[in-house]
């Protein structure tokens, strides 16, 4: 245990008031239990490999059946390209290719800070040809160019959504944007649910105003549109429908749908909308599932190939694509335990869809 | 020392939730936070050195890089927290804590870690990735902020 900060302590009198409030503060702050019991459970597992993401092309492996009763989507946007810093390096050579993430620069220095998305001015394969892999990441150039012209409007709202377990319906979300343009949702499966509702962060930032949101069973127009007018600029909207859960994501391109078991979180993230799904984005997925394929169809990418890397992840990468979007299908079941380059992906990542089949 | 990271997280589960949601202002964000950090902690228990540290770190960067990254976000609450209001003994904690959101952050995040967390110079250094001495400069210059918030320079 530190020792007191008798020093400092009389450099400033109302050092010890300080001390109070912050501890007042502080124990204001009611554990959830259920959160860490989650993360009890993660510590129990066995720690997972690390994962260097090596890309080489292979035959395509033959489509799995529809027996996964889970696929949980994770969606990279590389957000913290708003903020500056080293980034994430993606280069491709020849056929083979890798996928080389540079510890970002922090902003304090340590691990799992903020990364951005840069192209090293010695890759060689700055300069993607079509329908390359790196044509999928192209767009991180622009990307980047979009992040320097709004690294100030970066910000994560997270809403935590707690579903009752025995709902039996569907839940939609839909992101709407006016004058702002980039949704990022988190939804992660939940093993203990509590009532339905939806937890904003506290307060608004900007032209983003967060409301409370309440399962509707009116469904998400009806949410959508009690929310818009509550909502400036974004929406949120949750509607119950029936079999399983549904997660509808409007972004600027299309609508993006897949039924996902209830989430606990959501990050909302606002940019310009010159900016929208120009936005690099990975998806660590578990498998392969028609939600996802759809998505990837929503978001104009077709053409699919794939690839297999030295730690068995499944790198899917497509010949057109309307959006920069590389699907890696990770070996584990859990998404949430893959690594890239030693790093859990989960750091890398701002959209999370979990899907169910 | 904790033996495994099962044992770090009986331990400092609780705090370390309590630190983030002063860095981050928020209980579902250091949930979050505290979260990620046990998991890298978890992923490299066999290599690191002071596990305990790497998850002070972890925190401390994952919340500065949650919540105190936006510029904007920082200058609007500085805007709305710059409320003159009478000091008096009833209000003191929320004058006292007012003065602190409006802090630059990384004096703000070294003043918590050493008022809240009473950590030592050399603790915060490590929690900041900087060195002792700039971690003592950003507490001092901090003080000083907080006395010219607070009136009292």
């Amino acid at each position: 245990m530190p020792e007191p900060r008798d020093e400092a302590d009389s450099e400033w009198p109302d050092a010890p008031r300080l001390t109070e409030a912050l501890a007042n503060r502080a124990s204001d702050v009611e554990i959830n239990t259920v959160a860490r019991a989650r993360v009890a459970e993660r510590l129990d597992r066995s720690p997972s490999a690390e994962t260097v993401v090596l890309i080489r092309r292979t035959p395509a492996p033959p489509t799995s059946p529809a027996s996964y009763r889970r696929v949980a989507v994770v969606a990279a946007c590389v957000l913290a390209l708003a903020i500056g810093g080293a980034g994430l390096v993606t280069k491709f050579g020849g056929g083979d290719a890798d996928v080389r993430l540079e510890n970002p620069a922090e902003q304090f220095g340590g691990e799992g800070s903020a990364t951005s998305v840069s192209r090293s001015p010695s890759d060689t394969s700055a300069t993607p040809q079509p329908s390359s892999p790196g044509a999928v990441l192209a767009a991180y150039e622009d990307q980047a160019h979009c992040a320097r012209t709004v690294d100030d409007i970066d910000r994560v709202d997270r809403y935590a959504l707690e579903a009752d377990g025995g709902l039996s319906g569907v839940v939609s979300v839909r992101g709407k944007f006016r004058d702002l343009a980039n949704l990022v949702l988190v939804v992660a499966p939940t093993e203990t649910e509590s009532a339905p509702a939806i937890r904003p962060a506290p307060g608004g930032f900007g032209m983003v105003h967060t409301a409370a949101v309440q399962l509707e069973p009116g469904g998400a127009d009806a949410a959508l549109a009690r929310l818009e007018g509550e909502m400036c600029g974004f929406g949120l909207a949750l509607g119950s429908t029936v079999e399983g859960y549904e997660v509808a994501a409007r972004l600027v391109c299309g609508s993006v749908r897949g039924t996902a078991p209830l989430g606990y979180v959501f990050e909302t993230r606002a940019g310009p909308p010159a900016c929208a799904l120009r936005q690099p984005t990975i998806l660590l997925s578990s498998g392969p599932h028609p939600a996802l394929n759809e998505w990837a169809s929503n978001l104009g990418c077709t053409g699919e190939n794939r690839a297999v890397d030295d730690a068995g992840n499944t790198v899917v990468r497509f010949d057109e694509c309307g959006s920069s979007l590389l699907v890696v299908e990770t070996a584990t079941d859990d998404p949430w335990s893959a690594t890239i380059e030693g790093r859990p992906a989960t750091e890398f990542i701002d959209l999370v869809l979990s899907f169910v089949g | 020392m904790a033996r495994s990271a099962a044992q770090l997280f009986e331990r400092e589960y609780e705090p370390m939730v309590r630190l983030a949601f002063l860095l981050t202002g928020s209980s579902e964000l250091a949930e979050d936070v505290v979260a990620d950090a046990f998991l890298a902690v978890h992923e490299r228990w066999d290599r690191l050195l002071n596990p305990a540290g790497y998850l002070r770190r972890s925190v401390v960067n994952l919340s500065a890089r949650t919540a105190g990254r936006s510029a904007r976000r920082r200058a609007i609450v500085r805007e709305n927290s710059r409320v003159i209001r009478p000091r008096d003994s009833e209000s003191e904690p929320e004058y006292l804590l007012d003065a602190l959101e409006r802090l630059p952050e990384r004096q703000r995040v070294a003043l918590v870690l050493a008022y809240y967390g009473r950590y030592r110079a050399d603790e915060i250094a490590e929690a900041l990735g900087c060195r002792p001495g700039t971690a003592k400069s950003l507490v001092h210059r901090g003080l000083k902020q907080m006395r010219k918030e607070l009136g009292d320079a």
